[in-house]
């Protein structure tokens, strides 16, 4: 009997280990501890210091001085808020459960979109096929097709469908204007409807290490020619600055391929793709880690992607989308 | 690291070879089969400096052979796990994150009886475990870091006392008007140590998203998830058994389990750090029964 009870108390000290082997419990709600877990994050990961000329150790300073030992949790909040909307960034964001902070590029420039002129004058019988509005404009010479969010799905039967459809047109349009991004695995799902052979597009670069500019080799970023159903006539892509993130990194992308043109306004940005993570609080955030460089070796995606040809709303009157117009007039000339 | 894992292929090779040499006339085989439940934490600096615990269940499948010399435990697993994060109480808006744990678990162990250190009672034994693991962990909340991904291999050293408490002669137990006999009975009482003498990890790199998340032209699952990762030969880990095992007239047996394991696998950048208490319940079907 000693001996079984020798047996247990060994093993019950040994699982009782657990909490001496591990270290201790990082998890606090104390404000500075947050704020330079925050801080030291991006320090190590975010990858547009450089670019943007962000003094990060200048940004600690200036905020820090406002950290109190006593503030509350939605003052806490907005100094973290407003020390990541610094960065000008989109994809940077931190995740509360009472708020989302956010820089909203879109709000700081013109909006160029309105889906209501659209549904009203341009396509009133449009098809809804999976997450993707289309129908024919111009006496059937034209498809319009609406792809609102890269967050939506693309089955292999849907653009089979819609490109099956247009097959005898003289051109589409695709519309991306006030498309915020989403999964970016969309980009070459729909790209490569339109890529005759595989092609390089652009380049990534990631943050791999402390120092502000470590980054590693460039990955190429390539996009592949479907082997079913394709259309190669030209393509229009409606972009404003609401076209963000998968979007810019779309826009970026078609610039590689010479029957496709851009039309509207310059992208909102978002070329790098933002991780995750949690603060010792609870609360989440994100930023960039990772940018996009296009074929000459130039990082301009997180401040947009200009059009190939420029067009923007008039709000005068309501019943017209000059963008719209405009890529109908190219593609018919 | 290959002529580390092709060590251990060999090594594990040899030990397999070896069962032959050591088989004596009594060889009891079993086929097991535990279900189970636990209660799993883990804590992954690269996302969050938060432990993420919670209960789950497992489900086992394995093979047992035993000898009066030596004894393998071989065990394929699965575990599932809804997991919470420990965040500090809120006066103004409590924040929840919840993750799911899966883990996929291979368990080898190889004890041989050491004569000297064994007394009529009990049996020590000494020999080696090799474990691995497969995790996913999946936490929406981090968004396109939400998929954590590692494999754990681990050589450990291994130590196991094993009390006999069979009841060998009928018995007449008197609780108060009530008389039951108890029938002869085989069943024992074991402890297990295993210590990480070779702890190997492959974890995500600096960025944590794979390359294969970045580029998002890479559409095939595995390089989409593992690019990026890298093994590393660092870390510890620890394990505990308490078993307790009653043998059927017929051969068969069932066994309760406590497991303890705790792990911590730093790879290059961040610490993964990973404990569990399970208790397991199995059966084991005697194979000599055929």
């Amino acid at each position: 009997m000693k001996f079984l009870i020798a047996l247990f108390s060994v093993f019950f000290l040994v699982c009782s280990c657990e909490k001496a082997l591990f270290k201790p419990d990082k998890s606090s709600s104390d404000p500075l501890t947050n704020f330079n877990y925050l801080w030291n994050e991006v320090d190590k990961k975010y990858s547009y210091f450089e670019l943007k000329n962000i003094d990060w150790d200048q940004i600690k300073i200036k905020y820090q001085a406002k950290i109190t030992q006593d503030m509350g949790e939605e003052k806490l909040f907005k100094v973290l808020a407003d020390m990541l909307k610094e960065l000008k960034d989109d994809h940077t964001n931190l995740m509360s459960p009472f708020d989302v902070s956010r820089y909203d590029v879109a709000l700081k420039n013109d909006v160029n979109f309105r889906m209501r002129t659209i549904e009203e004058f341009y396509i009133p019988k449009a098809m809804y096929s999976g997450g993707i509005s289309h129908d024919f404009l111009s006496d059937e010479k034209i498809g319009y097709i609406r792809y609102s969010s890269f967050m939506n799905g693309i089955s292999d039967a849907t653009l089979d469908f819609i490109l099956k459809r247009y097959k005898n047109t003289k051109g589409l349009i695709l519309d991306l204007r006030d498309n915020g991004g989403g999964n970016i695995q969309n980009v070459p799902l729909l790209l490569e409807r339109f890529s005759s052979q595989k092609t390089l597009v652009g380049y990534f670069k990631t943050r791999n290490g402390k120092n502000r500019t470590d980054f590693s080799e460039k990955q190429s970023f390539y996009i592949g020619s479907y082997a079913g159903v394709r259309y190669e006539k030209p393509l229009m892509v409606l972009i404003d600055r609401g076209s963000f993130s998968a979007t810019t990194m779309f826009s970026l992308a078609t610039k590689s391929f010479p029957t496709i043109k851009l039309i509207g306004d310059t992208t909102g940005g978002g070329g790098g793709l933002p991780n995750g993570g949690q603060l010792p609080n609870g609360w989440t955030y994100r930023f960039s880690i990772s940018q996009l460089i296009d074929l000459e070796g130039n990082s301009y995606a997180e401040s947009g992607v200009s059009p190939n040809i420029n067009a923007s709303f008039d709000w005068s009157d309501l019943t017209k989308d000059e963008i719209l117009d405009r890529a109908v007039l190219e593609i018919l000339k | 690291m290959n002529r580390l894992i092709t060590f251990l292929m060999f090594f594990n090779c040899l030990v397999l070879s070896a069962q032959d040499s050591l088989n004596t006339k009594k060889n009891d085989k079993f086929f097991t089969t535990s279900y189970g439940l636990m209660n799993a934490k883990y804590r992954d600096f690269a996302t969050s400096p938060l432990f993420y615990s919670g209960p789950g269940f497992l489900f086992n499948l394995g093979n047992m052979r035993m000898t009066s010399k030596w004894e393998n435990v071989f065990e394929l697993g699965l575990s599932f796990s809804l997991v919470s994060a420990r965040i500090p109480k809120s006066s103004y808006l409590q924040a929840h994150t919840n993750a799911y744990f899966i883990n996929t678990q291979f368990y080898d162990s190889w004890l041989i009886k050491i004569d000297k250190l064994s007394g009529e009672k009990y049996d020590v034994k000494l020999g080696g475990v090799l474990v691995s693991n497969f995790n996913s962990r999946l936490n929406p909340s981090f968004q396109n870091a939400g998929a954590g991904i590692e494999f754990l291999v681990n050589g450990m050293f291994s130590g196991k006392i094993c009390w006999d408490i069979s009841r060998k002669s009928e018995k007449i137990r008197n609780l108060y008007f009530i008389k039951q006999t108890l029938s002869p009975v085989k069943r024992s009482i074991a402890f297990q140590l295993n210590t990480g003498l070779l702890n190997m990890n492959f974890r995500p790199g600096y960025a944590y998203l794979s390359d294969g998340a970045i580029n998002g032209s890479d559409t095939k699952w595995v390089s989409y998830f593992l690019s990026g990762h890298s093994w590393s030969v660092n870390g510890w880990r620890f394990g505990s058994r308490l078993e307790y095992t009653k043998y059927k007239p017929n051969g068969n047996g069932i066994k309760w389990s406590y497991i303890w394991d705790a792990l911590n696998a730093p790879g290059k950048f961040e610490s993964l750090q990973v404990a569990s208490h399970s208790i397991q319940f199995t059966l084991m079907f005697n194979k000599n029964n055929k």
